[in-house]
């Protein structure tokens, strides 16, 4: 296990991606974060609390989980995949909505969580926003909104650890 | 009790919840909520169980339980094929175990089975590979009616331990009340069974329940009353003096509604037979949960096909029961 960023440096990742959502999307009238379960969920959740303190009026804030829409749900065997709740309390219909996770690698995590989304209703524009990109893409999805690219040997695993979910606050890679 | 995230579910089939751990229900539980949403969004459906068949097996008439599998298997866009023992070879004399076989060779991951013989259920999973679930058989279980049941209590009342919970009625001839009484010793709830004796099962001293005949006397406790129907079909001679006797002793009336704590639940199973074991104004009014039960009947079931299924992609040895 060797740490990549201290909590410190987190927190400036964090504030460094709210700058780019803001720069694009502060003259919107109204936008709608969905964290996506479980990396993006605590991340969204302070993204909205600093665009509101930015002064954007209003910016929703939802929980989406893809478990469902994997595509490997039959291949997973032993390493069951956990159901958890989606926690959307308002439309989406007609919304721009900013999904967030905090490391895009295949993307097929984030073409789950799209699809999840879509069943929800029908989002005017889709963005995504992620902490970290380490690179690896299986499937044509990129990021709008990036605040590191990471390098991270294949084999390994980059993982993000944040204080209200796991009580500790830190990037490792192992 | 939140389950470790580690949890692994390791059971392809679900024939009875007695041996069903507190982990194992929790995580059925856990598992229903996430899957509750899709049934309150407009497009009702995901993908999860896609290419997947689930067979209705039923010998025994049914309404909402095999429309609830089925509709739960299409919300998560499994292929439902529904069987009935009146239209089938069954009536030229074809055995369960050669039935399930063929219907098994077309091609199926998941039986759902209702049989008027105890055991039935169970007696499938040494014959064919697919999961089996109970959907009830004879008088021994209905283990999702008894899920539902108390997810239900648990939407309603939080934690179901300590509990003051009584099953009333025809417990002699219920399957759901012996998947109810099982699950919810597991989960710690104080349970009573109320009725009389001739409708109380004969070794009812060795469940882990308060008998009682005295239905007044223990309403004003109760945190939750579900009622059960006499079950005519499944009983022989005459077990009550008449229906009128029964409803007056054990029906629960309006006036017995006030007897009892505000905020009391109250479930049914259904079919209700209304007047009798209830009368209409309870069963239409604000402490009833009936509608409740069936709507959570879906996602239960939706979450217990889905852990069946992913079950089922462990190896044998490290699954429980098979």
């Amino acid at each position: 296990m060797a740490l990549l960023f201290d909590a410190n440096q987190i927190s400036d990742y964090i504030e460094k991606l709210s700058e780019f959502i803001y720069k694009d999307l502060g003259n919107s009238k109204s936008i709608a974060l969905l964290g996506i379960r479980s990396g993006g969920e605590f991340i969204g959740k302070r993204l909205q609390k600093i665009l509101l303190e930015k002064g954007m009026s209003q910016v929703d804030f939802g929980i989406i989980d893809n478990t469902i829409y994997r595509d490997d749900l039959n291949l997973m065997g032993d390493r069951q995949p956990r159901i958890r709740t989606t926690e959307i309390d308002f439309s989406l219909d007609d919304r721009i909505v900013v999904m967030i996770d905090d490391v895009l690698y295949s993307g097929r995590s984030i073409r789950a969580a799209i699809d999840a989304m879509m069943d929800f209703g029908r989002p005017s524009m889709v963005k995504l926003a992620v902490l970290f990109d380490r690179g690896g893409h299986e499937l044509p999805i990129a990021a709008d909104y990036v605040s590191e690219k990471v390098d991270v040997p294949s084999g390994k695993k980059i993982t993000v650890f944040i204080e209200e979910k796991d009580g500790v606050e830190k990037v490792e890679i192992a | 009790m939140k389950n470790n995230k580690d949890f692994i579910w390791r059971r392809k089939h679900l024939l009875e919840l007695k041996d069903l751990s507190e982990a194992e229900i929790n995580h059925i539980f856990e598992t229903a909520d996430g899957l509750k949403v899709v049934s309150q969004r407009s497009i009702k459906k995901a993908p999860s169980l896609r290419g997947k068949v689930i067979v209705n097996l039923f010998f025994e008439d049914s309404t909402r339980t095999r429309t609830s599998f089925a509709l739960a298997a299409s919300r998560l866009s499994a292929d439902v094929l529904e069987f009935t023992a009146k239209a089938s070879s069954i009536s030229k004399g074809e055995t369960l175990r050669d039935t399930a076989r063929n219907i098994e060779a077309m091609g199926i991951d998941t039986v759902v089975v209702r049989h008027g013989a105890a055991g039935a259920p169970h007696m499938l999973t040494e014959c064919i590979d697919a999961c089996v679930i109970n959907a009830g058989d004879g008088f021994h279980e209905h283990p999702t009616q008894g899920l539902l049941d108390i997810y239900t209590i648990r939407e309603m009342k939080g934690d179901v331990k300590g509990k003051k919970i009584a099953i009333v009625g025809d417990i002699a001839h219920s399957r759901v009340a012996r998947s109810n009484i099982w699950a919810l010793h597991t989960l710690g709830a104080e349970i009573f069974l109320v009725g009389p004796p001739t409708l109380m099962p004969p070794a009812a001293d060795q469940l882990p329940v308060t008998v009682c005949d005295n239905f007044d006397a223990i309403l004003p406790d109760l945190d939750v009353v579900n009622m059960l129907r006499i079950q005519f079909e499944r009983s022989s001679g005459a077990t009550i003096p008449s229906i009128a006797d029964y409803a007056g002793r054990f029906g629960l009336t309006e006036n017995r509604m006030k007897r009892c704590k505000p905020d009391v639940t109250v479930m049914h199973p259904g079919p209700i037979n209304r007047g009798i074991e209830m009368e209409s104004a309870v069963a239409d009014g604000p402490n009833s949960t009936i509608l409740k039960q069936v709507s959570n009947g879906l996602a239960v079931r939706m979450a217990v096909l889905f852990l069946v299924n992913q079950a089922s992609l462990l190896p044998p040895s490290e699954r429980v029961g098979g």
